[in-house]
Order: structure tokens, then sequence, then C-alpha cells
């Protein structure tokens, strides 16, 4: 996997590193960068996240701090709080707490608590917006959205299996499953290198990433105040524009070699 | 359905049981080895697992059902009674089907192939032997019986019966003269213009929905699935013609 940076640092770095720098300025360096959380910074979830997982784990197991906020009603409330042992991953125990759908979700880590009281009262709007909330955000799925997914995927029974999961990748995108939509093409593309297949493949990728952006572009003003959302979207433009710059150079090299 | 990804393993959708051409994953390949050695049970198995789908697959492709469950049955027997002949990451093709031509089974001369995508490549080429079949005989049919002034609209009304006819769509052609590279090219271009049209193209050419069940899927209107499906097999096949003339 090409991913080399963590979107923790990618995010809230930007000017200190030069990876990042790369990233977020320039589109074809952007495709070897990418998010590395899970769940990821910006996506919908079929079902409540069984695991955190983040990648800034460093050399020691020090204790940090997670936090997961719920976004309702134009204000963002701290619902745990909590130091675990920084070790890159935490599973999350079902009772410890009920995940509602069509609710915003954001999380994050780190050596101090980012958030404090003054964010916990409601308005949202005494937020600290020079402290990103470094993780990224997540909603889940209500049962009827799920299940018709469900029922989209009973479509693709047969025929050529890479076709069928790159197709299932771009509906899913249409339904904000932005996660499994991206990891399933990365699938696809690790196991299916051969050329006609990688062509569609760097292409629905790049429709998903156009997906995403639209879709944070339209997000609620203050939810977008409380993530960084304006460096997401520009990475996701970057992202859209790296595969776009790989299929017009695979359709190319296609005309020159043959 | 599982896949990983960073050393991560996500579970994504279930219903599905194999990872995207993971050879290595293939649940089958425990029953097949069964069927080779002559277990009636293993076959048992696979039926099981498989008729109900295949009936679907055929039944979605202009199929009827009785039409259906012998396609489906057939496809079954044959693997049965050749089960040597799929040998998972270097596959061959059944002796039986030796006349086809390669493309037609183009989803089988992966360098990595599943069962299933073994078993349902079969299952295409006795979909296109039958849809072949079934359009020779019921032409002949109206000749003979429809003669009189009504057998024109009657050949009409047959014809927009089918509107996918295999024979004469030339992107099929094309698929099955194994340009299948060349074909990938000409979608992705279309979609770098139209992701509408790239998408009807990719769920009609590429994963066999028909027009019907790419309009439920998408919740569009039949009539605007098959005028980007024509729109994008124009531009498809002016792509392919392009590039053709380009290499001259």
């Amino acid at each position: 996997m090409k991913y080399k940076a963590g979107r923790s640092t990618l995010l809230k770095y930007p000017s200190r590193n030069k990876i990042t720098t790369g990233t977020l300025s320039n589109p074809l360096e952007a495709g070897i960068f990418g998010p590395s959380s899970l769940p990821f910074f910006y996506t919908g979830l079929k079902s409540p996240p069984k695991q955190f997982q983040w990648q800034d784990a460093g050399k020691d197991e020090s204790l940090q701090y997670l936090e997961l906020l719920e976004f309702q009603n134009s204000s963002l409330r701290s619902v745990f709080s909590g130091q675990v042992l920084n070790r890159g991953k935490l599973d999350l125990e079902p009772s410890l707490f009920e995940f509602r759908s069509d609710l915003m979700y954001a999380w994050t880590i780190g050596k101090k608590r980012l958030l404090n009281s003054k964010i916990d009262n409601g308005t949202g709007k005494e937020r600290n917006n020079s402290i990103p909330i470094s993780e990224g955000s997540f909603w889940i799925l209500n049962k009827q959205q799920s299940s018709f997914i469900e029922e989209t995927i009973n479509y693709f029974r047969a025929g050529d299996e890479t076709y069928d999961h790159i197709a299932i990748a771009l509906l899913l995108a249409e339904k904000q499953l932005y996660q499994d939509a991206i990891l399933l093409c990365e699938n696809v593309a690790k196991n299916d290198q051969r050329p006609g297949r990688m062509v569609i493949t760097n292409y629905v990728q790049a429709i998903i990433y156009r997906y995403m952006k639209e879709h944070a572009q339209n997000q609620n003003e203050q939810f977008a105040a409380c993530l960084p959302l304006d460096r997401y979207i520009q990475w996701m433009e970057n992202r859209e524009k790296y595969h776009r710059s790989l299929v017009s150079e695979q359709i190319n090299k296609r005309l020159t070699t043959n | 359905m599982s896949y990983t990804s960073n050393s991560v393993k996500v579970s994504v959708i279930s219903g599905r049981s194999n990872t995207a051409g993971s050879p290595k994953a293939d649940p089958d390949l425990g029953l097949l080895l069964r069927v080779r050695s002559g277990d009636q049970g293993a076959k048992t198995c696979l039926w099981d697992r498989y008729w109900r789908s295949l009936v679907g697959y055929f039944i979605r492709n202009r199929t009827l059902i009785e039409e259906a469950e012998d396609l489906a049955s057939e496809t079954l027997l044959e693997v049965f009674e050749h089960p040597d002949s799929f040998r998972g990451a270097a596959i061959s093709i059944p002796a039986s089907a030796s006349h086809t031509n390669s493309a037609e089974i183009r989803s089988a001369d992966a360098r990595k192939c599943s069962f299933k995508t073994y078993l349902y490549s079969i299952a295409r080429f006795k979909l296109y032997n039958s849809l072949r079949h079934n359009k020779i005989a019921k032409r002949m049919d109206l000749n003979e019986s429809n003669s009189g002034e009504n057998g024109n609209d009657f050949l009409q009304q047959l014809e927009r019966l089918l509107p996918l006819d295999t024979d004469s769509d030339p992107l099929i052609d094309l698929l099955n003269k194994d340009r299948i590279e060349e074909v990938c090219c000409a979608l992705a271009d279309v979609g770098l213009s139209s992701v509408e049209q790239f998408k009807v193209l990719l769920l009609h050419y590429f994963c066999d929905l028909s027009h019907k069940e790419i309009s439920e899927l998408l919740s569009t209107p039949q009539t605007t699935v098959n005028s980007r499906l024509q729109k994008g097999r124009e531009r498809m096949l002016n792509f392919y013609h392009n590039e053709t003339k380009a290499i001259g």
C-alpha cells in the first residue's frame, strides 16, 4: 500500500511537513498519501464501528486521550472521553456507547484533551477552531438505507467479480459509504492488475472522491467549522485529479504502445 | 464479503463469500476437490449453493424460467462431468465448451480465477448459445407462420422484445473478440465525460445486468437507461475505432 503519511500529521501540521505540503498543493503527489485511520475521516458506515484505528502510534505506548463527539442540532457534545494506550487501535465494546443513526460523529486522539467544557455548552460557537478534530468523522446509516444497500448488492451475483466489485464500490459511494467504496477499490486494484481493470478502477476511485467532495461541500457550516473540512475537501479534490490523471495516462499509454 | 487493506481486515457486505479475485480464499475449492474424488455430497453442496443464483442469472438475462432452470442444471452438470478442468489460478476450458470463442469465457482467462467466476463463464457461454438458438428458431417460426400482412408488425414486436441482440451488438462482438483491454479504455474515456453513461455501460456490459435491472438499481426510468446505453455505446465505439485508426 502506498500510504506514507498518517492523516493526523497531514492535517495538523501542513506547513511544517514537506510531504504534507506537497500533498495539499500537488494533485500528482496526492495519490501516494491517504487516510490511515479507521473509520475514515469522512464517511458513512453501515453499522457502528467496532474499532478505532490510527497511525500516529509513535514509538512508545503512552497514554493518549480519545474523544468521541456527537453533532446534533447545530451543536457538538462530547459523548465519550478517556485515556487509552497509544497502540494504534482500540476495540469498541458495544456497551461503551450506543451510536445513533443519521447523526454525525467526530473522533480524535491526541496527547492533550482537545476539547474542554467551553465547547460542551450546546452552542458550538465557542469551539476553538485552531484545534482540528484530527481523526475524522462518520455517520451510521439507518436500517432502511442499510437494507437498501443489501438489496443493491444482491443484484451482483454473476459475472466477473472484479467488475462486480468495481460497480458495487461506485454504488456504495453514491450511498455515502466512502470508506467501504475506497477499500473495495483498493482491494480490487491489489488483486487484479490487468491494464483494462486498472484503468476502470482508477476511474471509479476518481468518482468516489468526487462524490465525497460534493457531499462534504454541502455539509452543515457549523459542523464544517468543527472539522478542518476545507483541508479535507482540498485533499479529496487532489485525489480525484490524481486518479483522473492516471486514467488519462493509461489511455494514452495504450494508444502509444499498441 | 471481506477484504483487507493496510493490514486492516474490514467486513463490508455480507452475502458474498469470496474476496475479489483471490483464489486462496475460494471457499469452493474444497468442495471441488471432493467432487473430483467422486463425493456425491460435495456435488449436492455445490448444487445447493449455486443452482438458484444461476437460475436468477439466466432469468435476468431474458430467459424463461423453465429454460433458466435447465440451463442452470446444464451448467452445474458441465462442472461435475469435467471437474478437472478448473485449476484455480490457471484454468482450462471445459472439454464440451472447447469449441467456443475464448473471449466468450473471457472472465475465466484470469490469472487468478475463483470457482465462481469459472462457473459463471460457463453459464455465460450457455446463455449466449441459448439466446442465439432461440432467436434463430423464432425467426424461422415467424417466417413460416407470419408471412401474411401482419408478419412485419410481429417481427418488429419481437425485435422490441429482444432489444439486446447479442448477435448484432458491436460491443458484445468486441468483447467476444477478446478486445477487453481496448473496451475498458473506451469505457474509461466515456466516463471522463459522463459518469451516468459510464455507470450504465459498466453495469450492462461488464456486470451482465439487464436494462430493467439497471433501471431498478439506479431508480432511473428505463427509457433513460436505454438512451444512456445507446449514447455511451456509440461513444465507446467511436473511441475504439479512432484508436484502431491511430494505431493504423
